[in-house]
């Protein structure tokens, strides 16, 4: 369906470079406009890829709270296994995996109970695997995160 | 901004004519804001009174939101401590702590001449005229550290954490990221509990700056010396009682080298060595990478602040944790 969201966005950039280039702006609207123009272009780069992350994101968070469930006890034990299986068994309909609003919000629960599980990790060589596990999913998300992602900058305003 | 101008430079009058110690109420001359300083809005304006004198002033004013929420009053009280102290800092002049009278809390300091260059130290300068400023620089911090707290009367303000300074400073940043995160944030929550695990005690209380750094300096030209004079220290809004590691583990963060450190010439042995020798106090090499990791943190706390700011249309600045940032934090952890 046209205009796709990259087709308008790159229109309301092209507004924003003609407004740029033709002077008589003040430095300070100059300056205004050459930072809005630097985070369209981000957002041109990255919004398409937040559904994708955090869809695998919240499988690989399960995946993780699946592997530490057996270090931490009582009910909340039960609860991270059951998040865990939860995500793993559910199929969600085209419109809920669409959904990137929900899909966010999963990532939020599921964040959220990783650190409920950080702060009740045990001592000893099984809470530093498990430490270690974290940290090397925290850097593998960082890697991925689209928002983490480097754009230039546009040509500065000539105003 | 020209309005803004308008309705700053009434309100700075009407401000300083209610100062009982400013009448007869002078003109407020030349105002303009000036953009250094993320924190806080600086507006630089010149007061003149009745018989011709001229005070060269910058009021340092709360913003809508930012990186950082802290209390001008307190700040204030810092200044007036230090004017009886070696440390050259700004002179404080007037405070409105409500904001009453300035539409935000602000301060109106005296202002100096300088200029602040975050990154002077690797700038174009002379090898041996940046490593003499990176000496003064340790001096001052070293002057910082050996202010009588007490007797400046700065006890009356800041609490004395004693020996237990990096679990207190931990308990007030992870207030601020409770209080301030919009979402859950796993990585922070991992390197708070190795910081608590892992926190050294302080061996001694000094008055810490909290944000030591060239960029917070008033520079001028000294021709008659190896390098530029320091004027004036700014920018004491997160100083408090501490760990005197706690400030050399700000400056040696390994994600902010390039503004305190010379390659090959001013490294980190450099730096201890003449602190060490300044001071007559060990530099607790441990305590000291324990702060670089709480340096990342606090860093991270202040950007978790700042996205909340920008969610709530209080600042304009889109901030969120850093890749860097974290990536520090992650490498404490499992190091």
């Amino acid at each position: 369906m046209h205009p796709t969201v990259d087709e308008q966005l790159r229109g309301i950039g092209r507004l924003l470079e003609h407004a740029a280039t033709g002077g008589g702006l003040a430095p300070a609207s100059a300056d205004a406009l050459d930072e809005a123009r630097r985070r369209l272009r981000r957002l041109e780069g990255s919004w398409a890829q937040v559904l994708p992350f955090l869809t695998a994101d919240n499988r690989a968070t399960a995946e993780l709270l699946a592997e530490l469930a057996p270090l931490v006890s009582g009910a909340l034990a039960h609860e991270v296994a059951a998040a865990a299986a939860h995500e793993a068994d559910r199929a969600p309909t085209p419109a809920a995996a669409l959904d990137v609003a929900a899909v966010a919000a999963r990532n939020d629960e599921l964040r959220a109970l990783l650190a409920t599980v950080i702060a009740a990790l045990p001592g000893g060589d099984a809470g530093r695997a498990a430490r270690l596990a974290v940290v090397a999913h925290a850097r593998r998300r960082l890697d991925a995160d689209p928002l983490n992602a480097r754009f230039p900058r546009p040509a500065p305003s000539g105003g | 901004m020209t309005d803004d101008v308008g309705e700053i430079s009434e309100r700075i009058a009407a401000f300083l004519a209610a100062q009982p110690d400013a009448a007869p109420a002078p003109r407020v001359d030349g105002i303009a804001r000036i953009g250094v300083g993320r924190s806080r809005e600086n507006w630089l304006f010149d007061a003149t009174w009745p018989d011709g004198t001229v005070e060269p002033l910058i009021v340092r004013r709360d913003p809508p939101g930012g990186l950082l929420e802290t209390d001008r009053a307190t700040e204030f009280a810092v200044l007036r401590a230090l004017e009886a102290t070696a440390v050259p800092a700004p002179v404080a002049r007037w405070l409105d702590a409500t904001g009453r009278h300035l539409g935000r809390p602000s301060l109106v300091m005296r202002r100096e001449p300088g200029t602040c260059d975050y990154f002077v130290l690797n700038g174009p300068d002379p090898l041996a005229s940046r490593v003499a400023l990176a000496e003064r620089f340790c001096d001052l911090l070293a002057n910082i550290h050996a202010v009588d707290w007490a007797a400046a009367g700065l006890g009356h303000l800041f609490a004395d954490p004693g020996p237990a300074a990096a679990d207190h400073e931990l308990d007030r940043w992870a207030a601020v990221l409770r209080q301030d995160r919009l979402e859950p944030t796993p990585e922070l929550d991992l390197a708070l509990a190795w910081l608590r695990e892992t926190a050294p005690s302080s061996s001694a209380t000094v008055l810490v700056h909290g944000d030591f750094k060239a960029g917070n300096a008033l520079l001028l030209d000294d021709e008659d010396g190896p390098c530029p004079r320091i004027v004036a220290l700014l920018d004491w809004e997160l100083a408090h009682l501490g760990d005197p590691m706690e400030d050399l583990g700000w400056i040696t963060q390994p994600l902010r080298t390039r503004e305190h450190l010379i390659d090959g010439a001013w490294e980190r042995e450099q730096l201890f060595a003449r602190y060490e020798r300044t001071t007559d106090r060990a530099v607790d090499l441990d305590a000291v990478r324990w702060w670089n990791v709480f340096s990342s943190f606090k860093t991270a706390v202040m950007q978790t602040s700042g996205l909340r700011s920008f969610v709530e249309g209080r600042c304009d600045e889109p901030y969120r944790p850093t890749a860097p940032v974290l990536r520090a934090l992650l490498d404490a952890v499992a190091a």
